[in-house]
């Protein structure tokens, strides 16, 4: 009883404040899987750009929207400067990665270690 | 008491486990281990495609993170991880599963709590005149780093529409149906709307984790648990359940 209760509540509360601010999903994944998949077929430039812009509408819209960057994006964003040669710019996103998901520090550390 | 009701539960779902069979259970009993190590982040090992369409695998593994990551998972950065395995020469050496040891190297290697392996057993697409659809089976399987155990597995033939019509998928998860739609009328030959589908199909009755607002709130959530006598097992929402019935 005490459960159903406690479950209206929640409810409630979380119908209230729906009504007062916009809903918005967990994440912001945009187009990335429709982008990536085809950046894996075939990595040309064109391919690449793709997956690039995706992954940086992600951070930008994550920011507007005021929630958490998806895990996993920092660090595919860092990568893909690493792949360009650019070692600050990858060193800077693996780091806000592994802050904003510190379980994510073993993996993040050991990709640096390398750098 | 509620031991004993696991207890039951279990002892009923191994005496049906002989022939087809569905039973009521609560998310907690359904995948007790997945409440008792609330494992957070996943790493996606390399799907084993044993289907002949080769773009399978690809489809599956730049269409799995999201889902996992909106039930409230990190999951390890998936281009990443593919690039590591690669150049280890691990990527695409898995040969059958369950696979504890995999699991739990990819815990001292990554810190990844849990493993998620995949055995693309279908993808059959086929063509009409005015529609055409793609039955999947992927028999999903999460397996503790910790402890090797599994944690949650799911294998059940599903087929989507990919005619635009909605008739067939009204109802089990709308939203997702209607931008599968929208991507598939504008682009023929894609099939990531498909692997989208299936995937979140897949994870409808999924536990959620530490970055959802219903993390530990789902523990009394009932599912239907379902076992075929052709080999699949998982279980999905109740809705989910009684739209299939009515078929």
């Amino acid at each position: 009883m005490k459960k159903i209760t406690k479950l209206t509540l929640l409810i409630l509360a979380v119908f209230f404040l729906a009504s007062c601010k916009p809903t918005r999903p967990l994440f912001y994944w945009g187009n990335y899987s429709d982008a990536y998949y085809k950046y894996i077929k075939k990595a040309d430039d064109k391919a690449t750009e793709r997956y690039k812009t995706s992954i940086v509408n992600i951070i930008e819209k994550s920011k507007e929207w005021e929630i958490k960057v998806p895990p996993g994006i920092y660090a595919e964003y860092g990568y893909l400067f690493l792949q360009e040669g650019n070692k600050d710019e990858a060193r800077k996103y693996f780091n806000l990665e592994m802050e904003t998901y510190p379980e994510s520090k073993i993996f993040m550390t050991k990709i640096m270690t390398n750098l | 008491m509620k031991k004993l009701n696991i207890i039951i539960a279990v002892l009923i779902t191994a005496i049906l486990a002989s022939c087809s069979t569905t039973a009521k259970l609560t998310k907690a009993e359904a995948f007790p281990r997945m409440y008792s190590e609330t494992p957070l982040s996943i790493v996606v090992a390399p799907p084993i495609n044993e289907v002949t369409a080769a773009d399978a695998g690809e489809f599956y593994i730049s269409t799995i993170a999201e889902p996992f990551t909106m039930h409230g998972y990190y999951v390890f950065p998936i281009p990443i991880v593919r690039q590591v395995l690669q150049d280890e020469g691990v990527y695409n050496t898995l040969q059958e599963l369950p696979q504890p040891d995999v699991a739990q190297k990819m815990y001292t290697l990554f810190g990844a709590e849990a493993t998620l392996f995949a055995r693309i057993q279908k993808w059959d697409k086929k063509y009409r005149v005015v529609a055409g659809s793609v039955t999947v089976l992927i028999d999903y399987q999460l397996v503790s780093g910790k402890t090797g155990e599994m944690l949650w597995s799911h294998a059940k033939e599903v087929v989507i529409d990919t005619s635009g019509d909605s008739g067939n998928n009204a109802g089990i998860a709308g939203l997702i149906v209607n931008l599968v739609e929208t991507a598939i009328k504008t682009a023929t030959q894609d099939f990531v709307p498909v692997a989208r589908m299936a995937n979140s199909l897949a994870l409808i009755a999924f536990p959620f984790g530490e970055y959802s607002p219903l993390f530990n709130k789902d523990n009394d959530v009932k599912v239907v648990v379902f076992k075929s006598k052709v080999g699949e097992t998982g279980a999905v929402t109740e809705e989910k359940s009684k739209a299939e019935e009515k078929k």
